[in-house]
């Protein structure tokens, strides 16, 4: 049954109608097969409820478009979904469910890159990857144990108590062979569609000179254990191997300013998120390629002023004025940066200019969450609550 | 006496652990956390059963539909309970009121709770001690919408903060008038 399974996936022949979880072809009720798919159709049918799915239908819209240019003929029995956490992943399920993290999606910068990572999943989808290693279990234990053994060793045990996205790349580790095999697949895929096939490199290169910068020390040593993903070739052998493949396109498909104007109207909320996850080191070398661009600086410098901020060190609040003073010199500059220099100020005893910043705040954003608050230190300050 | 001693050791060890146990109406005191008064019996759970943040927990209905965590950090400390060498919000000493608000909505997040959101930010005084308070919302992992209150304030180097949530649909106005009493009772002990 197991073959029958694989070699219906294999050949792209699954039934196609709808794409609601399960709707192709099921392998037989009592098999291992039919278990995983069911607990990947559950954990599927848990991420439409759930409130990190991102349903935005533009940014969908240009997910699934891409998928579907990835997956070319089998765009039908596939799903594409955003999920919004600040790791950088991707991840794909043997019942055709695709995740892509917003954490990749501010990341990656170019459409390139993102066509890469999700070749990179979907090969491990048409390969039959997971497939392949419940397997290769199945092979080595008594067929009674088999599934018990199969799903300890991919994790989908945890599933059942799914909270959040990062469970599922636990249960999509696969072999370093199969990363690689998905790594060649993505760029043969570039080269085929007129993309730049170097964008796998770049975006593992930036991934590790963010990991290098991180403020964690147990986040910088994954640079010497695995990658992010735990099984996954280290990130030097594969900028390696990956720097080896064959080039067709240099610089096709690598519009930087095109994708920003994709991920655009996310941008400050993802990087909110960063700013969440407490990593100043990492966030900041963000931060830096991310200005490269020379476009959205009102958002970026505000936001290099809250990891200068969250991080608290010596002369951290410093370095967060300045950022914050650079970042009201753009027009996207987030109202509350107006807020947090009047915070500073008021921390210095610079009352007049904590009143007109807090003043200015409240009329950029009259609706504040906050304004009885900054109402009150307005009091407080001797300016006038409006 | 073998059997005794082992018997004798294992009754002294389950005396020593701490398990759940009914708070009655009446004056509640955590472990290391302002005191605060119960209209009604609450179940507690204190902070050696608490895997999610480091204080102590009330609950009506259960965890998920409802909790109120009476939290004190000194500096360095997080609500949420971690593992070594995971980044989480931390408090520190002469936080901005307005940073406080972020302390608990980027732990919350960090819980996995989404579109956290304070709203109606406003001053209030906790235990006597001028502070703030807001609403809380948002949306469980499950996609269910979250309510909740939170009301902090800093004192000698130390966040005391309490903090309610509850799923918006019936559970959170069934606790609601409840938690402000033990909001507006806490006190230091």
């Amino acid at each position: 049954m197991t073959r029958r399974w694989l070699s219906v996936l294999m050949s792209g022949c699954v039934a196609l109608s709808g794409v609601a979880p399960g709707a192709f072809a099921q392998p037989a009720a009592n098999s291992t097969e039919a278990s995983l798919r069911y607990q990947f159709d559950d954990m599927e049918r848990r991420i439409l409820r759930s409130g990190r799915r991102n349903v935005d239908p533009a940014l969908n819209d240009y997910i699934h478009t891409l998928g579907c240019r990835v997956a070319a003929g089998r765009c039908d029995e596939l799903r594409f979904y955003v999920i919004e956490t600040s790791e950088f992943n991707a991840s794909m399920a043997p019942n055709g469910m695709m995740l892509i993290n917003s954490g990749l999606l501010l990341r990656a910068e170019s459409e390139a890159e993102v066509a890469f990572v999700m070749a990179h999943e979907f090969a491990h989808y048409s390969e039959n990857h997971m497939l392949e290693r419940v397997d290769a279990v199945r092979g080595a234990v008594a067929g009674g144990s088999a599934l018990t053994l199969a799903l300890a060793f991919t994790g989908i045990g945890a599933l059942a108590t799914l909270g959040y996205t990062a469970t599922m790349a636990g249960a999509m580790a696969f072999t370093r062979d199969q990363e690689r095999e998905s790594d060649m697949f993505a760029s043969r895929f570039a080269n085929e569609n007129g993309y730049d096939s170097g964008a796998g490199v770049r975006a593992w290169e930036n991934l590790r000179a963010e990991i290098s910068a991180s403020s964690n020390e147990a986040t910088r040593r994954r640079l010497t254990r695995g990658s992010v993903f735990a099984s996954h070739p280290l990130t030097a052998e594969r900028i390696a191997y990956l720097t080896e493949a064959p080039r067709d396109h240099p610089d096709a498909g690598v519009d930087r300013a095109a994708y920003r104007t994709v991920i655009r109207p996310h941008l400050q909320r993802w990087l909110a998120a960063e700013i969440s996850d407490r990593d100043a080191g990492a966030t900041l070398t963000l931060l830096e390629r991310l200005a490269a661009q020379g476009t959205d600086m009102g958002i970026i410098e505000y936001t290099r002023g809250e990891a200068y901020r969250a991080r608290h060190e010596e002369g951290d609040q410093a370095l967060a004025l300045t950022s914050y003073t650079n970042a009201i010199l753009h027009p996207d500059a987030p109202p509350e940066t107006w807020r947090q220099i009047g915070i500073m100020q008021r921390r210095v005893n610079d009352n007049a200019a904590a009143i007109a910043a807090f003043t200015h705040y409240l009329e950029l954003a009259p609706e504040a969450a906050d304004r009885p608050f900054i109402e009150s230190m307005l009091t407080t300050l001797g300016g006038t609550a409006q | 006496m073998k059997r005794f001693f082992a018997l004798a050791a294992l009754a002294a060890l389950t005396a020593c652990a701490p398990t759940m146990a009914v708070a009655p109406a009446g004056t509640f005191q955590p472990k290391n956390a302002l005191a605060v008064n119960l209209q009604n019996s609450w179940t507690h759970i204190p902070p050696q059963l608490n895997w999610v943040t480091n204080g102590s927990v009330l609950t009506r209905h259960g965890v998920a539909l409802g909790r109120v965590d009476i939290v004190r950090l000194s500096p360095g400390e997080s609500i949420l309970r971690a593992a070594r060498n995971v980044d989480v919000p931390e408090y520190t000493s002469g936080m901005s009121e307005l940073e406080l608000v972020e302390l608990v909505t980027a732990s919350l997040q960090r819980l996995e709770y989404t579109d956290v959101r304070a709203e109606n930010v406003h001053p209030h005084q906790l235990a006597g001690v001028p502070g703030v308070r807001f609403d809380i919302h948002g949306k469980y992992p499950s996609g269910l919408n979250l309510r909740g209150d939170a009301v902090l304030a800093q004192a000698n180097d130390e966040l005391n903060l309490i903090i309610f949530l509850a799923p918006a649909a019936h559970y959170y106005e069934a606790s609601a008038a409840e938690v402000e009493q033990i909001i507006e009772t806490a006190r230091a002990s």
